[in-house]
């Protein structure tokens, strides 16, 4: 179906003095690989191993939309990729990405299915029975006619999954479908996957979570540094232990093997206190909390599904809401103001985070007696010190991410709240993001992690609290008991 | 910026054509400029909240209607009886704002009730080509998404004390604009990027002409709006001569 024949690509970059450059530490090299009709690959490797750069190749955006320099061949169905124009590749191969935020072109459903037979320019009457068709199949029905933008992750996955049905491909190409969805959507996910496999489509993931593809997936490449390391078939690749995957830097693929740190049990005294806590948009009531402790030095996770009122709870935990009852600090009840100055919340994307033009003085922004030896100290302590003149934008997510919780340590905020810091994370990420926050902990009062990361849990946190409809259903410490709960209530 | 309600909507009772929409809009800025006849004006304002109304805007329209004839009341009944200073500053609150409403209002059944789908199917129709039509739809797609992002930046605004306030525009201005725009464009020009990158590898820009689902048709309403703009814009220029 799919052949690669010695295909090698390096992303093109102009450098300063306004040429051309190609890095050769960025993309793919010697890459032979063929991919069978009907079968589902998955692609897996650290961030940075050039598992997406090979999916881009299946599409067409290498080279069409990537520019660089493109070596050997891929072949689909005995036609080159490289010279043949995207728009006919889109006829055969459909693409789901990344972020649902980012890879819709309208504002309501209907239209997002209608939108790739558009531009192949498919009769109007043949794409209502080809929306009808993805419609049954993928079990849409319920989402047709909807504003994209009230749509949770997962459904949006499931439409752009739907849209690109839609256009009759052999092949699917997903680019980490899964980073930002939360357990019930990735079983949605899952069940589109299964969907698409028994109709003979060629499926190709490149994915860092992988535990939700084990039951699915046929083989398994591992790519490392721009190269395919090995292949493995399913039972060969479900046989690798956890170490052997944590050594090749994956994930789980088996959240049952996990198993937690041990609890450091010590004399914990109640620092915030949360008291008959409630807000509601609209008539809609989000959050009902009756009472709930925030220990000092504590790291908790907050878990839920979507919807459950997770953000909203920070939200006001930050001050940023208008909320009814109130919210004690070693026993003083906070305004607004008050708790929005003793907090800040690290955002999934850090883009809208940074004000400046470099990091030291980002980290500097709106302080009052500056203290040049603390921001040493910080910018050393999270690995920012080469960068310190740099700006923040020319630098990688993780070190935006970074550099943001520094401004927040050098502001000597109380309260940090992470917002899904490890979404899209690979394993020795994870890791590091995990040491970062249990690092930083002791400079705070107390820390949340909003999550659907079961791994960054176990590694990470002392307490899980659960919501569930706006109302804390759950609140137990991450020992023996807690991890069997926690499985629990990822797995089902 | 909170409430971006552009290009969704819900159904209306009876369905209007997005070009007659906009030929209302057309005949609404002749009753700014030309009208000189309150009971015509008024009349057709009365129409324009009607079609609002139908357009499930019933609040917006309730508010506009209220406002429109208080301050026409206000305008005949106290103005006429000042003069002076006084009277220019009532003026020009009372009776520059009424002239204004019939203008809003058509506006606002015109982005308020019309999907994306439906101003591209309505372009097409007019026989525009692609290049006009793809940078339109993208733009409308872009309006909730800035909103999401102006929120983004506000919370962080606020974690790092970064006032936005009148205070603050006023006393530094360009440091202020600077702490907006700069992390908009960074947020902004990655989406658009990410945006690109889906809509090629899903076919737009092919060679393939490109056909358009939603199909739309002038209804029994639609002949009704066009005729009562038409007479009503050859009635205020008449007028008006």
């Amino acid at each position: 179906m799919i052949k690669f024949i010695n295909a090698s690509f390096m992303y093109e970059e102009i450098s300063e003095v306004g040429e051309k450059e190609y890095r050769a530490a960025t993309g793919i090299k010697n890459i032979n690989l063929h991919i069978k009709e009907g079968e589902c690959l998955v692609l897996c490797g650290v961030s940075g191993c050039g598992k997406t750069s090979l999916s881009r190749m299946i599409n067409g955006l290498i080279p069409h939309f990537y520019h660089g320099s493109l070596e050997g061949e891929v072949l689909s169905k005995e036609v080159n990729m490289s010279q043949q124009a995207i728009a006919k590749t889109a006829e055969k191969v459909g693409s789901v990405f990344q972020n649902p935020r980012t890879q819709f072109f309208n504002v309501d459903t209907t239209s997002e299915l209608a939108f790739g037979c558009e531009n192949l320019g498919v009769a109007v009457n043949e794409i209502g029975s080809r929306i009808e068709e993805a419609v049954e199949k993928l079990n849409l029905k319920h989402l047709m006619d909807r504003s994209i933008f009230e749509l949770s992750g997962g459904e949006k996955q499931r439409i752009a999954c739907g849209s690109v049905y839609a256009t009759h491909p052999d092949v699917f190409v997903m680019d980490e479908p899964s980073s930002s969805l939360d357990k019930s959507s990735i079983i949605q996910l899952k069940g589109v996957i299964e969907t698409l496999k028994k109709m003979g489509k060629t499926v190709i993931i490149a994915e860092h979570r992988l535990h939700y593809l084990r039951d699915v997936a046929d083989r398994f490449v591992y790519m490392q540094e721009g190269e395919i390391k090995s292949v493995y078939d399913r039972e060969d690749f479900l046989k690798l232990s956890l170490d052997a995957l944590t050594s090749k830097g994956l994930r789980t693929l088996d959240l049952n093997s996990l198993k937690a740190l041990p609890v450091i049990h010590h004399e914990r005294k109640p620092s915030i206190c949360i008291k008959h806590l409630s807000f509601s948009r609209g008539k809609r009531e989000i959050l009902n909390i009756e009472s709930l402790a925030l220990f000092q030095h504590e790291i908790v996770a907050l878990i839920g599904d979507n919807g459950a009122g997770k953000t909203t709870l920070a939200h006001c935990l930050c001050g940023l809401e208008k909320f009814k009852g109130m919210i004690e600090i070693d026993g003083k009840v906070q305004k607004n103001k008050e708790l929005t100055a003793r907090s800040f919340m690290v955002m999934q994307d850090v883009n809208t985070q940074l004000f400046t033009e470099s990091v030291a003085e980002e980290l500097l922004l709106n302080i009052e007696k500056p203290d040049k030896e603390k921001v040493d100290k910080l910018l050393k302590a999270l690995n920012l010190e080469a960068h310190r003149e740099r700006h923040p934008m020319a630098l990688s997510g993780g070190q935006k991410q970074r550099v943001a919780i520094a401004s927040a340590m050098m502001a000597g905020k109380d309260i940090l709240i992470y917002d899904e810091p490890t979404s899209g994370l690979d394993w020795d990420n994870m890791n590091r993001m995990s040491e970062l926050i249990r690092d930083t902990e002791k400079n705070t009062l107390c820390t949340m992690i909003i999550t659907h990361d079961p791994e960054l849990i176990f590694k990470t946190c002392d307490r899980v609290i659960h919501l569930k409809d706006g109302q804390v259903f759950d609140s137990y410490p991450v020992d023996a008991e807690g991890v069997e709960k926690i499985k629990k209530y990822f797995i089902e | 910026m909170e409430n971006f309600n552009f290009g969704y909507t819900n159904s209306p009772y009876l369905w209007m054509d997005p070009r007659s929409k906009a030929l209302l809009f057309l005949a609404a800025n002749f009753a700014l400029w030309g009208g000189t006849n309150y009971f015509a004006s008024n009349l057709f304002f009365v129409f324009i909240v009607l079609l609002l109304i139908n357009g499930k805007q019933t609040r917006m329209a309730m508010t506009a209607f209220v406002i429109y004839f208080a301050f026409l009341a206000i305008d005949v009944v106290l103005i006429s009886k000042l003069s002076g200073t006084v009277s220019i500053l009532l003026l020009t609150i009372f009776r520059v704002t009424r002239l204004y409403m019939p203008v809003i209002c058509a506006a606002i059944l015109l982005i308020r009730t019309t999907t994306v789908s439906e101003f591209v199917a309505a372009f097409k129709r007019m026989g525009l080509s692609d290049k006009i039509i793809i940078p339109f739809s993208v733009m409308f797609r872009f309006f909730p998404t800035l909103g999401e992002e102006w929120r983004n930046i506000r919370n962080a605004m606020r974690f790092r004390g970064i006032r936005f306030d009148w205070q603050s525009i006023m006393l530094s201005p360009i440091k202020t604009l600077e702490y907006v725009i700069v992390p908009l464009l960074m947020s902004t020009v990655k989406i658009s990027g990410d945006l690109s990158a889906a809509s090629i590898s899903r076919g737009l820009g092919g060679p393939k002409e490109r056909t358009c689902f939603k199909q739309i048709r002038f209804g029994i309403l639609d002949y009704g709006v066009v005729i009562l703009s038409s007479i009503f814009m050859i009635f205020t220029i008449l007028d008006g001569m």
